[in-house]
């Protein structure tokens, strides 16, 4: 057994014990530990992969950002329910459906790979990184600095170990070196739609979060509207603080458009998403308005 | 702690005489000594000239009992008193949870340390993107914090995890965005390449004195770390004077000072980031190094590189200035907590939402039109000083050890053995 089949073990079985224990605990929070593990340990293995960047972006994304979110949105939302999760009889059929048809997926995938040539080649690479290496040794150069990388690289473009930030970088941007039906290597057009698209989502998304969190702020003065038909107790109560200033504030008149929006956007909040902040009793909030 | 440029690594070395297997775990070990050596002495350090500089700063004069005059001892006897306490966990704590919470902290500021190059040649691990796992690692000490927060079962130690989520999701964003700026300037994520090039003359090489935008990002940055290391006056996660002690109110005896021991590492993690990026590394700025190149040659050459009697003599003046530099910052960090008042929770995401992300944005925009705009006008990317450019193409041809060579952009955990 090398280090690095030794290594895959460790972390091939910790990701799947991850995994695993996600699906068996029933407290949400050890849930979220648990993902962290499998998610953790699925960076472990980019690492061996030599996907350094991919790895680190696995920590910072999913570790750092939507793992503490969610603990965060559990801590909001911490109420009898979400200690303990047991799944009723048609979750478990549908839980059940999913998972199987994705496993059937994997082994089709893992069937339909020619493992065969994977192995000979991987062989035939086995000889050559050493005597790179020796050649390094007496010669250093910058990898990165050479445009097309390291030819004998998994990735292209990339320099051999781990480099990999470079190759993404230049490949979002509309520069990927690629194999054209000759067997050259010719410049592609990489991801820079994909990117573009991605970035542009993700500013929409931005605005929308950003308009949907101001809505809740101007909302005082909505109550005297005549469409406002729902407020929960929550805007109730940051109305009647802010009587005064709402009734005052000249921008926000009867007949403003921005205001109708305003007031429909609120109907959506405390509709559908707020009431997972009043997890106790959701009719209260309907009660309330009407 | 040496992964090399042109010798072989310490993995390969050991490798050598004792096998792959055990070469593997004995560099790891000695990799993990090394470094624990750091996480663990460095916060005692830190904890006694808090103590100390906060005295001062009050018109006190701090311990003066254990261990002399200046009372230097006076760690040992925190941590001696805190190992005999009991090891308390509430009834209403979720208890698996409470227990592991410190580890989690803990393991994620002793994480950063293995991708931070201390010195030419000397990082435990050494790969091309490591400011951003730098930085990854550095947002996950808040899953310890959080976790141990919502596990204590109490409202108190609630309410400090939460303020301590919403504060680090939101602050990781200006530190990414003010870390991007000098990594623009060199145009690589990797510590190591960003430290060489920043040899030499200290006003014209150090990225803070790169361009005007590198010059207030790294104010900005050093803002947004005592932020990120939840330090006054950000320390809204722990506010003792509202929420009893914050996240930890119900932590005792070791697993406490796991918090404290993770909290002042990290410190010193960051400093250390902003020194590798801003202010030069391990170079002293005054160009002496370069006066002492022929130092490098002394000695036999171990098959180790970097351990050659005079390669050792310099990596170890560059990391005692490197390490000099960050307790600095660190030192900074004490002084600001014991200056400043505390912001309430609304002001720190004010501050961070909307000041400081507008703010890095800006910095980030200038920084990338800076070098276009210069040389539009000047023909030239810089103002003073040769461009980054020449300097690292310089730096890569003319001392054959900037580790920007095949073999050391690789992970010791990934590392195949020449056979």
């Amino acid at each position: 057994m090398t280090v690095l089949q030794f290594l895959f073990a460790v972390f091939a079985s910790t990701t799947c014990l991850g995994a695993v224990m996600v699906a068996l605990t029933q407290n949400i929070v050890r849930m979220a530990f648990w993902l962290m593990v499998s998610v953790a340990s699925a960076a472990g293995l980019f690492f061996l992969l030599h996907a350094d960047f991919l790895a680190a972006a696995q920590l910072l994304v999913y570790l750092g950002g939507t793992v503490v979110i969610l603990v965060f949105g559990v801590m909001l939302t911490a109420g009898g329910r979400t200690k303990s999760l047991s799944p009723t009889g048609g979750e478990t059929i549908l839980a059940a459906a999913l998972a199987l048809s994705l496993i059937m997926l994997l082994l089709f995938t893992v069937g339909s790979v020619d493992w065969e040539r994977l192995n000979t080649l991987a062989k035939a690479d086995q000889i050559l990184p050493s005597a790179v290496q020796l050649e390094n040794h007496t010669e250093p150069q910058l990898m990165e600095s050479s445009p097309t990388g390291d030819e004998r690289s998994p990735v292209l473009g990339a320099g051999r170990n781990g480099d990999t930030g470079h190759a993404l970088g230049s490949a979002m941007i509309g520069f990927r070196p690629q194999w054209n039906r000759e067997n050259q290597l010719v410049l592609g057009t990489g991801y820079l739609l994909p990117f573009e698209i991605i970035s542009v989502h993700l500013l929409v998304v931005l605005i929308g979060a950003a308009y949907l969190a101001r809505a809740k702020r101007q909302l005082p003065s909505s109550r005297r509207s005549t469409d406002a038909t729902s407020t929960s107790l929550l805007w109730d109560q940051d109305s009647a603080q802010l009587d005064g200033s709402g009734s005052a504030n000249p921008a926000l008149s009867h007949s403003s458009p921005v205001r109708d929006d305003l007031s429909r956007s609120q109907n959506l909040v405390s509709g559908t998403g707020f009431s997972m902040f009043s997890s106790e009793s959701p009719s209260q909030n309907s009660g309330e308005a009407s | 702690m040496a992964m090399l440029a042109t010798g072989l690594t310490l993995e390969q070395f050991l490798s050598g005489y004792a096998g792959e297997f055990t070469g593997f775990l004995l560099a790891v070990l000695i990799h993990t000594l090394l470094l624990f050596h750091v996480f663990a002495v460095s916060p005692a350090f830190f904890i006694w000239l808090e103590r100390k500089v906060s005295g001062r700063i009050q018109d006190r004069l701090g311990p003066t009992r254990v261990g002399g005059k200046f009372g230097w001892l006076q760690s040992v006897a925190d941590g001696i008193k805190l190992i005999q306490k009991e090891d308390l966990a509430p009834a209403a704590a979720d208890q698996w949870l409470f227990r592991l919470a410190p580890y989690l902290a803990l393991v994620a500021s002793f994480t950063v340390f293995m991708v931070l190059p201390f010195s030419r040649g000397w990082a435990a691990v050494v790969i091309e993107s490591s400011v951003f796992l730098a930085l990854a690692i550095i947002s996950l000490e808040v899953l310890g914090i959080i976790l141990a927060g919502w596990s204590s079962g109490s409202k108190w130690a609630l309410f400090g995890s939460m303020r301590e989520a919403a504060q680090m999701v939101s602050y990781e964003i200006p530190l990414a965005l003010c870390a991007l700026i000098p990594v623009m300037a060199v145009g690589t994520l990797n510590f190591v390449t960003i430290a060489e090039v920043q040899s030499g003359f200290f006003l014209t090489n150090w990225l803070i004195f790169h361009d005007p935008f590198t010059f207030v990002a790294f104010f900005v940055y050093f803002t947004v770390a005592i932020a990120s290391v939840k330090r006054a006056p950000f320390d809204l996660a722990e506010a003792e004077s509202e929420l009893v002690a914050g996240f930890h109110t119900e932590y005792s005896g070791m697993r406490w000072s796991y918090f404290f021991l993770a909290e002042y590492a990290s410190m010193l993690s960051v400093s250390c980031v902003a020194v590798l990026l801003f202010l030069g590394g391990w170079w002293s700025g005054t160009g002496l190094e370069d006066l002492l190149a022929p130092v490098r040659n002394w000695g036999q050459n171990f098959p180790v590189q970097g351990f050659s009697a005079g390669n050792y003599a310099l990596n170890l003046l560059g990391a005692h200035i490197f390490l000099f530099k960050a307790s600095l910052l660190v030192t900074v960090q004490i002084w600001v907590r014991w200056t400043l008042p505390r912001l309430r929770i609304d002001q720190v995401m004010t501050t961070c939402l909307k000041y400081l992300i507008p703010i890095s944005c800006a910095l980030f925009l200038g920084a990338s039109l800076w070098p276009l705009t210069l040389t539009t006008i000047l023909g030239r990317p810089m103002l003073l000083g040769r461009p980054v450019g020449d300097r690292l193409y310089e730096a890569s041809h003319h001392s054959s050890s900037l580790p920007a060579a095949t073999n050391v952009t690789r992970t010791p955990a990934a590392q195949e053995v020449v056979r």
